[in-house]
């Protein structure tokens, strides 16, 4: 245990966080964790890992794909703003781990787009580190990432190049214990690459700790299929919280989640069907509504996936 | 023999000539005799233009045309106008516009001048045979007639309270319903004449309205009392843009459009609002038009740092600008600006740059919240 501890500490103190990258932060994608109010480093095990803790997919067991699309802020004439989201985790073996890939994307037509593509590796890491699994999963993984950012200049700006895409990577550590505590780490944009036009601009590493908790019956009070999350971020010398609970009933078909963080409030469900061979189709739907934005009623995700063998 | 052979040719020639001469008198006559003993004529249905509003100053004409025994034709249809008595116009040049068999058709004339008075037209019909020549031709009105009409912004009639009427003001654009007024028996206190006038819009100065027509009705003598409602349809004409319209009274002496008056049925097909009335007044339908936003937005909605800034403009003390993150957290908040309005600089309200990205922005102006993107680039 105490190994964890101090895997978890050096990487948070190994790196210095800065002013986040807004178009890049991960508050806009994923819809079951956006449904837990984005708090999900200690919980991903599904194909929204890739963006939230890499290490998380080395969890899951089955293939999966998952495609988002989104309104942000509806209700307010002259803002359009839309998230879209693709996942996709392919797991090759317990001693092999699993790979991923993901592509997120945020924009506003005529204005400005940022999309990341996110190549990704993961797999179990009790036998490198000798932890004995029997109290402990440990899972560790990196991703590589292109970020691209393309803006819409008007004629006095037309000197800038519109389009600018750079290099950088996440790791992610994931440890979910036997009695249920799950803590997970992600260092995100660990090369701080510069993406800037008229001056170094660069992308900020972004550390978060995630601190969760599972119980397939949550005991006092029999909440069945129960995960709760608490993601600290570290940005810019100050901690942000986003918090964020799930339970899944109707024999393990509908999720319901609840969350939030400074900003907004969450809520969301997910229904999964079923198929032959065990291959399971979701939908999940998430709505956020902001505090501080007027007039505004809220922002709206929804996302299709599919698990297979 | 020679004069027998000079007789025979001479009737040949008379033959050839006469056949040249009234093909199509024995066009009409074979079909004549083809159907039977009747020869159906094309004719032309349209309705006399009698007035033209001297305001929207637009003459527009609905027609339709049974091609009769022409239906194998090709027809064409154009008018030729002269305005105060000038020179003949023809509308469209050329052969005119290709119509269809008892299809409606409309042929506006371009707008007319504001000092127009009166206006003559002629609406023309050509039909055509297979190599484009005009095989028959027919005109509304026939011959050499033409149809006058008025350029005025007043109708007049005679009502007789017993009995009632039905007063049109015709704007001369037939593809849309005219203004009326349709007057039950017993609605008038005594027997007047009742005019409808329309006026040109007032400068209406309102952010969420905008006058689309002006009209003033009213009763010769003036002491004529409304006992019962008058169902009133008024043509607001082509201008409005919005589906939402409301209804406002004044009276004669008033300078307040401060009574609404329900309407009972806005006919977007016709350009109408229908409603009943009860007073004798002035008579003015608005547009709800959302306000006029694009002035405060920022005409630059990207901005380099450093190089620009984004403006708001025409924001005064008590209106605020907020700009939010894409997360929807506040970064700033400006409450002032100079004579070039508000302005962000891309700074927090910490005094730090903000981080790259699109941001939400809110101005409230005049209690009006108006909302956009930006994105702020370093």
């Amino acid at each position: 245990m105490k190994k964890v501890f101090l895997v978890l500490s050096f990487l948070i103190l190994l790196v210095s966080a800065q002013t986040v990258f807004a178009a890049f932060e991960d508050t806009y994608w994923g819809v079951r964790a956006l449904g837990m109010g984005g708090a999900f480093t200690a919980v991903v095990n599904d194909a929204n890992a890739p963006l939230y803790n890499i290490a998380g997919i080395a969890n899951c067991v089955q293939k999966e794909v998952t495609l988002m699309g989104s309104r942000l802020f509806t209700g307010l004439d002259g803002v359009e703003i839309s998230a879209n989201y693709l996942g996709a985790v392919y797991p090759i073996a317990d001693e092999w781990g699993a790979v991923s890939f993901a592509w997120s994307s945020l924009g506003t037509p005529a204005l400005a787009r940022y999309d990341t593509f996110n190549l990704g590796y993961a797999r179990k890491i009790n036998d490198i580190t000798g932890i004995d699994d029997y109290y402990v999963n440990l899972s560790a993984g990196l991703n590589l990432k292109y970020l691209r950012q393309e803006i819409n200049f008007d004629e006095e700006d037309k000197d800038l190049a519109n389009s600018k895409g750079v290099i950088t990577g996440d790791i992610g550590i994931l440890a979910t214990f036997e009695n249920g505590l799950r803590l997970g780490f992600s260092s995100k944009y660990l090369t701080t690459p510069d993406i800037g036009y008229e001056e170094k601009d660069s992308v900020s590493n972004m550390n978060v700790l995630g601190i969760g908790y599972f119980s397939e019956l949550l005991p006092y009070v029999n909440i069945p299929t129960f995960t709760a999350d608490l993601d600290i971020i570290f940005i810019d010398d100050e901690a942000k919280f986003r918090i964020g609970v799930e339970s899944y009933i109707l024999d393990d078909k509908l999720g319901i989640r609840l969350g939030g963080r400074e900003e907004a409030f969450n809520v969301g469900f997910g229904y999964e069907f079923t198929f032959l061979n065990d291959s399971i189709l979701v939908i999940d739907y998430a709505f956020e509504l902001p505090f501080e934005i007027e007039e505004s009623y809220g922002s709206h995700f929804i996302a299709l996936s599919f698990r297979f063998n | 023999m020679k004069k027998r052979i000079a007789g025979l040719l001479s009737l040949i020639v008379v033959f050839i000539v006469s056949v040249y001469l009234y093909a199509e008198p024995l066009k009409v006559l074979c079909a004549y005799a083809s159907f039977g003993g009747s020869v159906i004529v094309p004719k032309i249905t349209h309705t006399a233009i009698e007035t033209v509003s001297s305001i929207d100053r637009i003459l527009n004409a609905k027609i339709s045309v049974d091609f009769g025994d022409y239906s194998d034709s090709t027809a064409t249809a154009r008018i030729n106008y002269s305005v105060d008595g000038g020179s003949v116009e023809q509308e469209p040049p050329g052969e005119g516009v290709t119509i269809k068999n008892n299809e409606e058709f409309f042929i506006q004339l371009p707008d007319l001048l504001e000092s127009s008075t009166d206006i003559d037209y002629q609406i023309v019909i050509d039909f055509r045979d297979e190599q484009g020549t005009i095989i028959k031709t027919v005109t509304f009105p026939s011959g050499t007639e033409s149809q006058h009409a008025k350029l005025t912004d007043t109708v007049t009639k005679d009502v007789t309270a017993s009995a009632g009427s039905v007063i049109e003001f015709g704007s001369g654009n037939q593809q849309y319903d005219s203004t009326k007024l349709e007057i039950p028996a017993g609605a008038l206190s005594n027997d007047a004449q009742i005019i409808i006038k329309q006026l040109p819009i007032e400068d209406y100065i309102s952010s969420t309205e905008q006058m689309a027509a002006l009209y003033q009705v009213y009763s010769i003598p003036d002491n004529i009392e409304i006992q019962s409602a008058i169902k009133a349809t008024f043509y607001y004409g082509l201008n409005p843009t919005s589906n939402n319209f409301v209804l406002k009274y004044k009276k004669q002496d008033s300078d307040d459009w401060n009574t609404n008056i329900p309407i009972s049925k806005t006919d977007l097909q016709n350009k109408t609002v229908i409603a009943n009335i009860s007073a004798l007044g002035y008579y003015g339908i608005f547009e709800k038009v959302k306000e006029e936003d694009t002035s405060y937005r920022p005409k630059k909605r990207v901005v380099v740092k450093g190089r620009d800034v984004f403006r708001f403009n025409g924001l005064q003390q008590g209106d605020s600008v907020k700009i939010y993150t894409t997360g929807g957290k506040k970064v700033r908040e400006i409450n002032s600006g100079d004579a070039d309005g508000f302005k962000w600089d891309g700074k927090k309200d910490n005094g730090d740059y903000a981080a790259s990205g699109i941001y939400v922005y809110q101005i409230k102006v005049k209690g009006k919240l108006i909302s956009g993107t930006i994105a702020f680039v370093k």
